[in-house]
């Protein structure tokens, strides 16, 4: 066990490390942020400045060996635009991001996995075709334009819910922001929520029908059948625990997709994650932003897919973690 | 298996696969497909959405690009309402006084572009590569992998927006660069997938005898792959085909809508939703409304077909 | 070998229909027999011949688009046909349990061995934990598993094949049932763990009188095991009696050929028989004796589906033309009847 996390930890450095200077050298090679930094009528001098302040004039190794010195240390870079240190920007950001992506997958797992059981167990019944419809509507809808459509439902035709921002009423627990501990702060994140959720949720339901179909004929489900247990404990101890393992572990590597997908959200209801400071950084080219975003992103993909294996694991009894290839 | 059987077995290399069925494979597809009445209601809107994306020019009212016949005085009015020159809105107008039906004629026809010009480039591109790792394997097929799984770690979303931010223009940039980016960012997203399908098939069908069979009589390298392997991997790779298209559309559609697709000047449906966007506030509902929905039975026509396909085309669901 | 007037189990006439979109297969087709106490059943035939489907039929365990059309099973008198759900369900595994063919599949791959036994415990009686922790102990100490103590805290995949159906055994014989149904439980394992596990089921029921049906393709386990044996083709029982009389003097051309099937010692050095031909669809079988086209004694009357005749005492036969009694069993499927040689 420990053996394995050291080893996934070490491979899990390498890959930031690649990544890295993948994102560096990307975001080097094209696009010039003095165009925007700097003010139109500057003169030459005013811009050299500039240009040396950031270190800009230096070739590109120089620039990405004391990137990486500085990363070491914990120090992304300034952002261009807000002149303070892009790593707590990000990191001042992140819990709303996270508070949503978990509200998400919650709606998604609550609703997904019993829509999908009840389409598995009786697929030619005509509800379990109204289910597998609906899922296929379902990662048919565009994210954006189905946020939009719930302000214009929701916010401005009903007036029921907000359609902007977290609310005030933010509490703190163990030093983590959420809006989750108040009514108006639920009423805040619904919406959004519901939005990002909805992609997720025809996947999970897809996922839990395609494992339920082949659990259920498996000849340990008609076994314990065989042994007079109830159908409900069929359903929610044998077949339920075996298709929860492939939904876990997708559902693990998916979550990073809910966190890249907020961006689409957070920028529709103003939502103050680090979405919405990408799409910003991203339209100001506010470099050091963008690359301590994308390095945020791969620590949290690295450390989602361990944290995966580590489920897969416990749920399943035939795989222990040092057969996982890591 | 006797040698006259081998011998058979290459020849018909399609046929081993079915059993002895006396319909052609067409036929029973065909039927098969037609007995979910949800899946021919797609197909009807797949062949719509071609249909109106080709003739687009000639049936929409006006041409919502000739500067000269859009008047600002039209802006914003609601559906049914009459323009100045006489026709009647019937959608409504945009922010600009653009006819809206016109408007959304032209964007399907750009988001259809768009969508099915990336799929057929990272098809072409990602069904090269998976087939040459499948074929040559070893270290060749090690290093195409890599590349595919740590792709495919990333979603996709991510992968488009970092590319398209990297790349990004000036507002001076012309239209034709700015579709010609987007194509790139869409091609780079999807051939991962279509790379780890074909390998995935190809494989298994490379273990099975016929393979082995073409390889003994000495047939060249490019003869077994497109005689024999290729025919054999096409099933799978029409399903992922029309889920990738739709997806292409979507993501299209999303990254246009963030500012970073199409321009306004070569305005895609998601273009249109999300200058609609600024109008959802005052209650101008028609302007994101309608090309979403436009959008919306557009995806999902094409992923109806395809949640169709691979029912019908899976030989493992088949009795 | 405890007999009493009342079987155990009786089925008459059972039919157990799958109604496909191409057509209605009748898997089971009109299927008679009883067992009695401590008496073991054999049920012979090809894979296809609606032997497993019969044994699902009695546990009332038949999936869609399955279903019993008709005729009755009647445990100790009860029919089980009419039975409602919650009744079936309380009878499944407590009167009636359920052995099945492949024992790597047969317990749940997540779930530990103990909460697999004691659920089965808890699902009819009303005990505690512990008190069901200690059955299933006793009970996998019974078909001879060692330190059961730790094997109840072990994982399906952390037992052979031939444990896992000993284990699967053992959950069979938790509540003591009356009736065991037991699906080619030893097919899929080795020669030896075979002959173990039959003697110890053997043992079983004459110690405890429980009557069981023992589904199988395999002749010899039959000769070795069972009292009586039905031998079933496309869903019927062609022939029934005694497994003495029955193997050393078929009357049933299928019979007749399946016991020639059979490699054996002493026939070594002579071509194997054989049944020529595969088992027909059940999907729209053709009218009459669906033996015909397969057939060395075929005659005319085979194009009418066979009545039940009992050519020798205790025997049921479903044949128009069967094999007179006496005639050598070894020698029958070579000579073919002479309508065909003709």
């Amino acid at each position: 066990m420990t053996v394995f996390i050291i080893r996934r930890l070490m491979q899990a450095a390498l890959v930031v490390l690649v990544m890295s200077f993948l994102v560096f050298s990307g975001v080097f090679l094209v696009g010039d942020p003095t165009e925007i930094l700097v003010a139109d009528d500057a003169d030459q001098a005013e811009r050299a400045a500039i240009i040396e302040s950031l270190g800009l004039d230096k070739p590109f190794h120089v620039q990405y060996l004391r990137f990486l010195t500085k990363a070491a240390q914990g120090n992304l870079g300034d952002s261009f635009v807000f002149n303070e240190p892009a790593l707590p920007l990000i990191l001042d950001r992140l819990p709303a991001t996270m508070e949503l992506a978990v509200a998400a997958l919650l709606i998604a797992v609550v609703f997904g996995i019993p829509l999908g059981v009840i389409a598995g167990l009786k697929p030619e019944a005509a509800y379990s075709k109204v289910i597998m419809s609906g899922s296929i509507l379902g990662f048919s809808l565009p994210t954006f334009w189905v946020g939009i459509m719930l302000i214009l439902l929701f916010s401005v035709q009903l007036g029921w819910l907000p359609s902007t921002g977290r609310g005030d009423e933010i509490t703190y627990v163990l030093g983590f922001p959420t809006s989750l501990l108040t009514l108006d702060g639920w009423s805040h994140v619904l919406l959004p929520a519901v939005n990002l959720a909805l992609f997720k949720l025809s996947a999970v339901t897809r996922l839990s029908r395609a494992g339920t179909r082949e659990v259920v004929h498996q000849d340990y489900v008609k076994f314990a059948r065989a042994k007079g247990l109830t159908d409900q404990r069929v359903i929610f101890v044998h077949v339920l625990k075996n298709i929860l393992i492939p939904v876990v572990t997708v559902l693990g590597l998916e979550f990073g997709g809910l966190v890249a997908f907020s961006v689409v959200t957070e920028t529709i209801f103003a939502w103050p994650g680090i979405g919405k400071l990408l799409i910003d950084s991203i339209g100001l080219l506010d470099r050091p932003v963008i690359v301590a975003y994308l390095m945020i992103i791969v620590l949290l993909f690295v450390f989602l897919n361990l944290l995966v294996d580590i489920c897969y694991s416990l749920l399943d009894p035939r795989v222990r973690l040092q057969d996982i290839k890591a | 298996m006797t040698a006259i059987q081998e011998e058979a077995a290459v020849e018909t290399t399609v046929a081993t696969k079915k059993d002895a069925a006396v319909q052609s494979p067409f036929r029973r597809i065909l039927s098969d497909y037609m007995e979910s009445p949800v899946a021919v209601i797609g197909a009807i809107g797949v062949i719509l959405v071609i249909f109106v994306a080709v003739i687009g020019p000639f049936i929409a009212p006006t041409d919502p690009y000739d500067l000269a016949s859009v008047s600002f005085m039209d802006n914003l009015l609601a559906p049914g309402e009459a323009m100045a020159n006489g026709t009647v809105a019937w959608l409504g107008t945009d922010g600009a006084g653009r006819d809206l039906v016109s408007a959304m004629i032209y964007g399907l026809r750009i988001s259809l572009g768009v969508g099915v010009g990336s799929g057929v480039i990272a098809l072409l591109i990602g069904c090269t590569l998976g087939m040459i790792a499948a074929y040559f394997g070893g270290r060749t097929d090690m290093i195409i992998m890599r590349v595919v799984d740590m792709q495919l770690s990333f979603p996709a979303i991510l992968v488009a927006l970092i590319l398209l931010a990297v790349v990004k223009g000036g507002p001076n940039e012309p239209g034709y660069f700015a579709v010609f980016k987007i194509i790139a960012a869409l091609v780079v997203v999807q051939w991962a997938y279509y790379a780890r399908t074909i390998r995935g098939s190809a494989l298994v069908e490379r273990r099975k005898e016929y393979v082995e069979a073409a390889n003994c009589l000495a047939l060249s390298n490019t003869r077994v792959v497109f005689r024999h392997l290729l025919p054999n991997c096409i099933a799978p790779i029409i399903v992922v085909g029309t889920m990738q298209t739709a997806h292409a559309i979507s993501l299209e559609a999303t990254l246009s809508f963030l500012g970073l697709g199409l321009p306004q000047t070569e305005p895609s449906l998601g273009k249109l939703i999300s200058n609609g966007f600024d109008y959802v506030m005052s209650g101008k509902y028609w302007i994101t409304v309608f090309p979403g929905l436009a959008l919306l039975m557009m995806i999902m026509s094409i992923n109806l077909v395809g949640d169709r396909l691979r029912d019908v085309l899976n030989p493992r669901l088949q009795k | 070998m405890a007999n009493s007037d009342v079987p155990t189990l009786e089925v008459r006439n059972l039919q157990t229909h799958f109604f496909t979109r191409a057509g209605v297969v009748k898997a089971v087709d009109d299927v008679s027999f009883a067992v009695r106490p401590g008496e073991i059943l054999g049920l012979v035939g090809e894979s296809g011949s609606g032997k497993t489907v019969t044994g699902f039929s009695i546990l009332g365990l038949v999936d869609e688009p399955g279903r019993v059309v008709d005729g009755e099973m009647l445990y100790k008198g009860e029919n089980l046909v009419n039975a409602s759900d919650e009744r079936m369900r309380q009878l499944r595994g407590n009167n009636i349990a359920m052995i099945f063919q492949d024992p790597m599949m047969t317990l749940n791959p997540v779930l530990r061995i103990d909460t697999q036994m004691i659920e089965a415990i808890q699902a009819h009686e009303n005990v505690s934990r512990a008190e069901a922790w200690e059955r299933s102990r006793a009970a996998l100490q019974q078909v001879g598993i060692p330190a059961a103590e730790e094997r109840l805290k072990s994982y399906p995949h952390q037992f052979s094949g031939g444990m896992r159906q000993r284990v699967a055994i053992a959950i069979a014989l938790l509540n003591k049932p009356d009736l065991i149904v037991a699906d080619e439980p030893t097919t899929a394992l080795d020669v030896t763990i075979q002959g173990q596990i039959l003697y110890e089921v053997q043992k079983l029921c004459e110690e405890t009188g429980t009557a069981m049906i023992w589904i199988t393709h395999d002749l010899s386990v039959v000769a070795g095991l069972a009292d009586e044996i039905c031998v079933m083709y496309a869903g019927r029982v062609v022939e029934h009696g005694s497994v003495d009389a029955v193997l050393d003097n078929p009357t049933h051309p299928y019979t007749h050929g399946l016991i020639n099937s059979v490699p054996s010692r002493n026939k070594r050095g002579q071509p194997l028989s054989q049944i020529p031909g595969m088992t027909p669809s059940l999907l729209n079988l053709p009218p009459g004796c669906p033996f015909k086209t397969r057939c060395p004694r075929v005659g005319p009357d085979c194009e009418v589906t066979p009545e039940i005749t009992h050519p020798v005492v205790g025997r049921d036969v479903r044949c128009h033309y069967p094999v007179p009694a006496g005639e050598d069993a070894a020698r029958a499927g070579a000579t073919a009847s002479p309508e065909v040689t003709a």
